[in-house]
């Protein structure tokens, strides 16, 4: 009886673990390349969930209804891109603070028109009479981890993804070697928003949608990098699957309510005790 | 004498303008970039509305209370951003709201959880709405006259130089970061004072009432109404509170009539940082 909760249990974080790492490592890329903490990218997830719950609605097959989610997503993350980070970078050193308030304005609009679109009453995606649940979770796991192995690898080897690397470790050198910092940015956002819809059309078919749900997504992104380090993809990922542990073990013991109060103290102990994180570099004046 | 409805809103636009003053202070004046003043504000709400239904204290404790639970918040909140900096700093701020809702919705055994606290009464001499809406306005009046009166001490000078330029202002000997505390715990205990006005007027508070919406309506409010202007926060608030009578000349569904008003004030706000980032009547930009 107790290898199967503990079954159970360890099925439950490698789920969420591996899917909100994903989500976590799009969030991290953003900031990495771009110096901005991409808060809207939990509506990017979100909607990309609610696009893929309207497409399959209006009787679009699978695989279609995977590819008008990307198409959405890769918009999204371009108006975001073209019409609020890059005018605001323009702007010089204000921009750091204010696209911090700009990000945080687009989540709770993305919100909003979700809400004004859809209702506030939850969507939910059904795809029982395919799928069972434990080729679902398969799913999820895989696509997660193959998403996260390939990312990783194409900025080891590929030549976007080394341009990518030198804009995130200094933009000025880069644009020095010849490197267009402005293109690689769009690139850089743009692959993080295909992840984004990935994460959304997993994320539609383990859970509920409800437009609330955008800055949830945001949040957990967010607590999930801040442990992992600042900026470090391997700290995003161990950092998720760390929070879900505890999550998910103190939600068993205690309730599934207090699961969320669980990873605010993990978060609020590193604050205090190891800001960096576990991967950061440590953090030094002129980075910031 | 003006109609209830008019009162309502000038008590609205009085209780929220203190809250958006206080915030002000703190990324306006003290060059911080806060968002966990929206939990500060619950804080307080809560902190009156328990002392004086579950313990029947007087009034004057519960409001007493409300400024001192605001200020303790408030240092909580400093201890957790003492050691991150800029945008790290900004967004750990981000998630103390949240840590706040995910408690308050938790401890039901203090706070009803998500059931919130009916039936808080107000003080018997401001029993009526004019009397409150007057109360109200005052407390406006004297909390601006305070927060002037403070922003033009010596107290206040280092706050403008810390903002400027922390640097210099720490080359000058000039103890910052105890100035940023000492501003960040005022600025809680007027934020709680804020909450305890809004409790005892409502009659009636939940989790939901101080979450992202709110978060982001004080936020955009202070730059919509430019940085380091105290007059400005209000009239930001007062746009918000406005735009329904706008609204009132479209047909809107009234299930997305929250969104809508929430939809027009954050692109409001995306303008105002894009087109004109010293907001209406703001002074100062903000660096870094």
């Amino acid at each position: 009886m107790t290898t199967t909760i503990a079954t159970q249990l360890a099925l439950t974080i490698l789920i969420s673990g591996s899917l909100f790492a994903l989500s976590a490592v799009g969030f991290t890329l953003v900031y990495r390349v771009t110096k901005i903490m991409h808060v809207a990218h939990g509506v990017v997830v979100l909607g990309s969930g609610y696009a893929f719950w309207w497409a399959l609605q209006r009787g679009a097959s699978a695989s279609f209804a995977v590819a008008f989610t990307i198409a959405v997503a890769l918009a999204m993350g371009w108006c975001i891109h073209t019409f609020v980070y890059e005018r605001l970078r323009t702007r010089g050193k204000i921009a750091i603070t204010m696209s911090l308030v700009a990000t945080v304005a687009l989540l709770v609009l993305g919100q909003n028109i979700l809400l004004a679109l859809f209702g506030s009453s939850t969507r939910v995606v059904s795809f029982s009479k395919q799928l069972s649940s434990a080729d679902i979770h398969t799913l999820i796991v895989g696509v997660s981890l193959v998403s996260i192995i390939f990312l990783g690898m194409f900025l080891r080897w590929s030549r976007l993804g080394k341009r990518m690397r030198a804009v995130a470790d200094n933009s000025i050198a880069a644009e020095v070697v010849g490197i267009d910092s402005a293109r690689v940015r769009l690139s850089a956002i743009l692959l993080s928003a295909v992840m984004g819809g990935i994460v959304g059309i997993l994320y539609a078919m383990e859970f509920n949608l409800d437009p609330s749900m955008g800055s949830e997504i945001a949040i957990r992104s967010f607590s999930r990098v801040l442990i992992g380090g600042a900026g470090s993809l391997p700290g995003a990922i161990f950092g998720s699957f760390l929070i879900e542990g505890v999550e998910d073990v103190g939600a068993f013991f205690y309730s599934d309510g207090l699961k969320s109060v669980f990873s605010f103290v993990i978060v609020f102990l590193f604050l205090l005790l190891r800001p960096r994180g576990l991967f950061g570099r440590k953090i030094r004046k002129e980075d910031l | 004498m003006l109609s209830p409805y008019i009162l309502n809103l000038i008590v609205l636009i009085a209780i929220y303008g203190i809250l958006a003053m206080a915030l002000s202070f703190v990324i306006g004046h003290g060059g911080v970039l806060q968002f966990g003043h929206v939990a500060l504000f619950g804080v307080g709400a809560y902190a009156s509305a328990i002392l004086t239904t579950t313990y029947s204290f007087s009034f004057s404790i519960g409001f007493l209370g409300a400024m001192a639970f605001g200020g303790i918040g408030a240092c909580m909140l400093g201890m957790l951003i003492r050691r991150v900096r800029g945008d790290f700093m900004a967004l750990t701020t981000f998630f103390f709201a949240f840590a706040f809702y995910a408690l308050v919705l938790n401890v039901p055994e203090l706070t009803r959880g998500a059931l919130g606290i009916p039936a808080i009464a107000r003080p018997s001499i401001v029993m009526s709405l004019p009397s409150y809406a007057i109360a109200s306005v005052v407390t406006l009046v004297v909390v601006y006259l305070l927060l002037t009166r403070i922003l033009h001490s010596p107290f206040g000078l280092v706050m403008g130089a810390m903002r400027d330029d922390e640097l210099g202002a720490r080359v000058l000997g000039k103890n910052t970061a105890h100035v940023q505390r000492v501003a960040l715990v005022l600025s809680g205990m007027i934020a709680g004072l804020a909450g305890a006005l809004y409790a005892h007027y409502i009659g009636f508070i939940d989790p939901s009432s101080f979450y992202l919406g709110d978060l982001v309506i004080i936020v955009a409010a202070v730059v919509i109404g430019g940085l380091g202007s105290l007059p400005g926060s209000v009239i930001g608030i007062a746009i918000y509170f406005l735009i329904p009578e706008v609204l009132r000349f479209i047909n809107i569904p009234t299930e997305t009539f929250g969104a809508v008003r929430q939809i027009i004030f954050i692109t409001v706000l995306l303008l105002i940082i894009l087109v004109r980032p010293k907001g209406i009547l703001g002074k100062v930009l903000l660096d870094t």
